[in-house]
């Protein structure tokens, strides 16, 4: 019920209080549309949108939780039609293991990622860098917007990135910094936004998300735990936790949690532990990973 | 072919512009790749006090100076070019015609200085000013006036006495009167000067030049002195249309720049305005009007000078706001420069009415040529091209400022808040190789990324800009941390990392002495702490976020 209250964002004020059925709200219009009760003409327009997709004779009557579940993945289904260009490329993490735990097998240009963070030291940039690392090798630019000055370049050279291929932005303040990762996501593929996303309005959340959609650019926003309940417009949010090491061991734990992936249905509990090592610069992965993706298609007829 | 006078930049000028704008506070080499060795191309006068010399290989300027003492910096073709355009803008106060040497990497300029020299009082005198000036930018030069542009290069060149110790005038305060004639060769007797030249002089081809010095044959006079059938018998035409060239019977083509007057365009309204869209009309027209001046030449804009003409609602005056624009890639796109300007004007306010709006192209360059892909869109890596980021530069640099970004680069500093610097982004032509800067390693890591990657020690994405004062529980007085309190929260300890040992030189004023660990807290935080070796107090520096 949560996420489709954040995605389905105005429509949700549509919808009466979660207590009343649903069935008698709907009924026929004048000549025989489907109407919805006690809306205006915008929210008529956006449930008509809806509805079309629906067999909606099929659901009049049924249990409200079908209704949602179908509205849910008529929903992801619409949100994965435009990336579907962009699924068939997928940029590899260079961990094949890795790759099969993310959504689309692999990052996606023309998407954002969030990135849950637990406290200082919590090592999910880490990890994100890690997954970065083979595209940054091969061309592409990691522009890095820092309106507090802390991010510190030398520290990529572990990760085997050239420091040719990072660009660092010193915003002078926070609606700067925004101003300027939108400008950023609008460059076009091949370009990588990294920055810490403040507490926001949704309205310039969704509009870095258009930026990166139209362009092609990837973002990586790291989000602290307290925004975690808010209205997201990344298409895949993670959470990285660490975890304590073994003495006289150099490899450093994480367990990465999908939380989310826009168009493509989450079980519950999809984590992967994984294991950095920062001599030899490489991820392992420990779990065996089963594939994320679960086509909407493919769950409408589980 | 008219009288010219060439003066020689002799590639210092990179050297002069940094000592000129004195954006570094150490002593600057340029550096340049001899084959498999990185030489010192040219020190700057407080490196060349040091004793570093040009010519020496980078690492013995390193031993001499000492690493942290010495700023580096690769040769730059393209900025060599850039600011002998400059100079040669410089120089139409002295001839309206100026140009540069032809060919990729110049280092002369040729001034046509028929029919300006009654101005200045005959040709000594304009000599005598010429010199002061460019004496007065701090610019190495050589001098000649003669029949022809190559004849003029040629002396430049060859007729001095010293090749390679530096011009005898140079850095010479005004007072000074110079310490060899001047070169100024009467009309009708330049043939008698270069024959005595030898025989590169003439710009010839290597090949050509390898069989002459075969042949024995070292001079212009003995060369000329051959029979012309058997020249153009042997080695075609090329010789003696060269020597025609520079006894000025044949014409040299020369691309000289356009006076300044072409890239300075000016709209001004009938009646005030106050609206900003209508501002930006008026400068997308200007820009227009830019744009075809500079086409044909196929160069673009790097730096805009916009000057608004504002008029007092109060007092009726007319004042000049100016803005400077300045792009990482040469370009001609009026949308990207419009856009720019858009970014800088809305940003303004204006106390009163806009008149007028001028727009001055104050730097250009040649336009990049990029070759698009001929598949595009295969792979899942497509690279950003640099048309794409340099239009993004401009625009972040023209909202937030110019220092507002950069690229990192490791400044070889041991003190991790100095081990890198942002350099800002600008548009290099030419090959990368070229570019390469020297390692800037310590001893003993790899050559490649990969390796030297992990051979870094590592460092962590996260370093507070001011080190965080924290506590440290350790169960001997000089050990391990046991436990630490950050920001008032206590976190046991579960591994150590350390103690890397980070020292100063005495020569850097005040010695810093550090011992850092990467410590990890029991729920496997990782932080980087160091102890003041000194005081033995601790703090938190970074974190491995």
């Amino acid at each position: 019920m949560r996420t489709l209250s954040a995605e389905i964002g105005k429509t949700r004020s549509a919808f009466p209080a979660e207590s009343q059925a649903w069935k008698p709200d709907l009924m026929s219009g004048k000549n025989g549309e489907l109407m919805y009760k006690d809306c205006n003409c915008e929210h008529q327009s956006i449930l008509h949108g809806v509805y079309d997709h629906l067999s909606i004779s099929n659901l009049l009557g049924k249990p409200r939780d079908q209704i949602l579940a179908r509205l849910r993945e008529e929903i992801r289904s619409w949100e994965r039609r435009w990336r579907v260009t962009r699924e068939d490329r997928p940029i590899s993490t260079g961990y094949p293991q890795l790759d099969t735990f993310l959504p689309h097998h692999g990052w996606c240009w023309g998407t954002l990622v969030e990135w849950i963070t637990f406290g200082e030291g919590g090592g999910t940039k880490t990890i994100a860098l890690a997954t970065l690392a083979p595209l940054l090798r091969d061309g592409g630019v990691l522009v890095v917007v820092d309106p507090t000055r802390q991010f510190y370049p030398p520290a990529v050279l572990g990760f085997g990135i050239p420091l040719e291929s990072v660009v660092v932005v010193y915003p002078p303040n926070e609606a700067e910094a925004f101003w300027a990762m939108g400008q950023i996501l609008a460059g076009g593929e091949g370009i990588v936004v990294w920055a810490d996303l403040p507490r926001c309005k949704p309205a310039l959340y969704r509009r870095l998300q258009l930026a990166a959609e139209q362009s092609g650019a990837l973002g990586f926003f790291f989000r602290s735990l307290e925004v975690r309940r808010e209205p997201v417009w990344a298409d895949i949010r993670l959470a990285v936790r660490s975890l304590p090491g073994r003495n006289g061991e150099e490899e450093r734990k994480f367990r990465v949690e999908l939380l989310r992936a826009r168009g493509i249905c989450v079980p519950n509990k999809r984590v992967v532990d994984v294991l950095w090592d920062a001599t030899t610069h490489s991820l392992r992965v420990l779990s065996p990973v089963v594939p994320t993706a679960i086509p909407c298609g493919a769950s409408a007829g589980a | 072919m008219e009288p010219l006078l060439g003066p020689e930049g002799e590639l210092k000028l990179q050297t002069r512009v940094h000592q000129n704008t004195g954006d570094s506070s150490l002593p600057t080499v340029i550096w340049f790749r001899q084959g498999g060795t990185v030489r010192v191309l040219v020190p700057c006068p407080r490196a060349e006090e040091l004793g570093i010399r040009s010519g020496m290989t980078l690492a013995e300027a390193l031993a001499v100076a000492g690493p942290q003492n010495l700023r580096l910096e690769a040769w730059d073709p393209q900025a060599d070019r850039r600011v002998l355009e400059a100079l040669g803008y410089f120089c139409q106060r002295f001839a309206p015609a100026v140009a540069l040497e032809p060919g990729d990497r110049p280092e002369s300029l040729f001034l046509d200085i028929a029919g300006t020299t009654p101005y200045f009082g005959g040709e000594e005198a304009l000599w005598d000013q010429v010199s002061q000036a460019l004496s007065s930018l701090g610019v190495s030069f050589r001098l000649a006036i003669a029949d022809s542009a190559g004849a003029a290069w040629a002396i430049c060149r060859f007729a001095y006495p010293s090749q390679d110790g530096g011009n005898p005038e140079e850095g010479k305060s005004e007072e000074k009167t110079p310490k060899f004639p001047r070169w100024i060769i009467p009309p009708g007797q330049v043939a008698d000067v270069l024959r005595s030249l030898p025989v590169a002089a003439l710009r010839l081809e290597e090949s050509t030049l390898g069989i002459l010095h075969q042949l024995g044959i070292r001079t212009i006079g003995q060369l000329v002195a051959i029979p012309s059938e058997e020249l153009v018998s042997r080695f075609g035409r090329q010789i003696l249309r060269r020597w025609e060239e520079y006894l000025g019977r044949v014409p040299e083509v020369l691309a000289f720049l356009p006076s300044p007057a072409e890239l300075r365009v000016v709209f001004a309204w009938e009646d005030p305005v106050s609206n900003l869209e209508v501002l930006l009309q008026g400068a997308e027209e200007l820009l227009q009007k830019l744009r075809k001046r500079l086409l044909p030449q196929n160069e673009g804009i790097i730096a805009l000078r916009c000057t608004v003409g504002v008029e007092s609602t109060e007092t009726s005056t007319i004042r000049r706001v100016p803005i400077e624009i300045l792009l990482h890639t040469p370009t001609l796109d009026c949308k990207h420069l419009a856009g720019l300007l858009a970014l800088r004007l809305e940003q303004r306010k204006w106390e009163g009415d806009i008149r007028w709006i001028e727009l001055q192209v104050t730097q250009r360059g040649p336009l990049p040529t990029e070759q698009g892909e001929l598949i595009s869109g295969t792979g899942p890596q497509r690279k950003v091209t640099s048309k794409v980021l340099g239009e993004l530069f401009d625009r972040l640099r023209a909202r937030l400022g110019e220092k507002s970004l950069g690229i990192p680069c490791l400044t070889g500093d041991v003190q991790p808040e100095r081990a890198y610097e942002l350099v800002p982004p600008s548009f290099r032509a030419g090959s990368s190789k070229e570019n390469t800067p020297p390692r800037l390693f310590p001893e003993g890591l790899g050559e490649s990324r990969e390796e030297q990657g992990k051979a870094f020690p590592p460092r962590p994405l996260t370093l507070l800009a001011c080190p965080l004062p924290i506590r440290v529980i350790a169960v001997s007085p000089w050990g391990t941390p046991a436990q630490v309190v950050v920001r008032g929260k206590r976190y046991g300890i579960n591994r150590v990392w350390g103690p890397e040992r980070i020292e100063t030189g005495w020569w850097r004023g005040r010695t810093i002495r550090r011992d850092y660990y990467r410590v990890e807290t029991r729920e496997g935080q990782q932080f980087w702490i160091f102890r003041h070796l000194e005081e033995g107090t601790w703090f938190l520096h970074g974190t491995f976020d």
